[in-house]
């Protein structure tokens, strides 16, 4: 893992204008942002073209970080976030276009998972799409974007006390669900 | 996988009462040890690799885009030396005027009649190499040169340069 004093010039470099510093980042976060889609969406050809996306608003959007003042994790995450919400917005809108459509168009719908995608979802994957889907976000911006619940709840707007609670509550049941699961 | 070490006890602490903060401190350091003993799949090489080829090309592109706005920002001075140059050429007939007006008090003004002459001659020279900058940035926008060549910028500074030092010394 990078320094923080490392992180800073990478990201200046970045602000440069940089390709090799920008590949770098890539290196750095790609694994942790992919892990934090593909257990938002169980689907890796989304997480895949979220990833994608994500980094290339990262390279137009460097320039607004301000390496002074706040934590670069939480700025990513933040488009990340975003980005997701986004993507389930427009996954809303296909699902409503194609509701009057005919059953054989559903099944050709981007949100149906792939062979590949049923194989190789785990436990955690099927307990966790039992709980809503904000818990989940907050669960993974904890976990992978490894923000504090301070910094979560500065980027949803939200007071840490029901950020908190949020959390609390979701993995508890996560917990309960996977010892079921496994009865 | 997480660094977000806050102190977790403290925080709960302010919301929850005594004998329930441990308890749920413990609930979520267990929640999360669960969600670490799942790994998520790996992103695949060659994505990484695609990531990296767009961010190269639009990298390349917003340079392009940079070269171009500074060669119009050039271009913006050019426009302003040919303004300066042609209120500079009307303004020399004026002289002749008031050449032919003073004469009758008998003081010469030949060196008027030169000055004229020489300005044509600069002005024609200044509009020429203006032509040829004009037509270095139409090929720059066809593309016909390439975008990161550094000497574009370089050949066209120092012509702007060139040309403003020949017209501010008349």
């Amino acid at each position: 893992m990078e320094s923080q004093r490392d992180l800073k010039e990478i990201i200046a470099a970045c602000q440069a204008g940089s390709n090799d510093a920008f590949s770098l980042l890539v290196d750095i976060y790609a694994s942790r942002c992919y892990s934090y889609f593909y257990r938002l969406t169980g689907n890796f050809a989304q997480s895949n073209d979220l990833l994608s996306t994500l980094f290339l608003k990262l390279v137009e959007k460097i320039g607004t970080f301000r390496l002074t003042s706040g934590s670069f994790e939480k700025w990513l995450f933040t488009i990340a976030s975003n980005i997701f919400r986004d993507h389930l917005r427009r996954q809303y809108r296909q699902k409503k276009l194609l509701a009057d459509k005919a059953e054989e168009l559903e099944i050709q719908t981007a949100t149906t998972p792939s062979k590949a995608d049923i194989e190789t979802i785990d436990e955690l994957q099927v307990q966790m799409a039992k709980l809503d889907a904000e818990t989940v976000e907050l669960l993974m911006l904890r976990f992978y974007g490894g923000l504090t619940f301070r910094q979560i709840a500065e980027m949803r707007s939200e007071p840490v006390g029901t950020v908190l609670s949020k959390v609390h509550r979701g993995l508890k049941r996560l917990r309960e669900l996977m010892e079921r699961g496994n009865d | 996988m997480t660094e977000n070490r806050e102190n977790l006890d403290e925080l709960l602490s302010r919301f929850f009462d005594e004998g329930k903060t441990h308890e749920a401190a413990e609930e979520i350091r267990a929640g999360e040890k669960l969600l670490a003993s799942f790994s998520a799949p790996v992103c695949d090489q060659a994505v990484i690799n695609n990531i990296k080829a767009k961010i190269r090309l639009q990298l390349k592109a917003r340079k392009r885009r940079q070269l171009v706005r500074s060669v119009f920002d050039r271009v913006a001075v050019a426009a302003v030396i040919i303004v300066l140059a042609i209120a500079g050429v009307r303004f020399f007939p004026a002289s002749e005027n008031r050449q032919t007006t003073t004469s009758k008090s008998g003081v010469d003004f030949n060196w008027d009649d030169q000055s004229v002459g020489n300005g044509y001659e600069q002005f024609a020279a200044l509009t020429d190499q203006i032509e040829e900058i004009e037509s270095s940035i139409l090929a720059i926008r066809l593309g016909e040169y390439e975008a990161g060549s550094s000497m574009i910028l370089t050949d066209l500074e120092a012509e702007m340069s060139e040309i403003n030092g020949d017209f501010w010394k008349g």
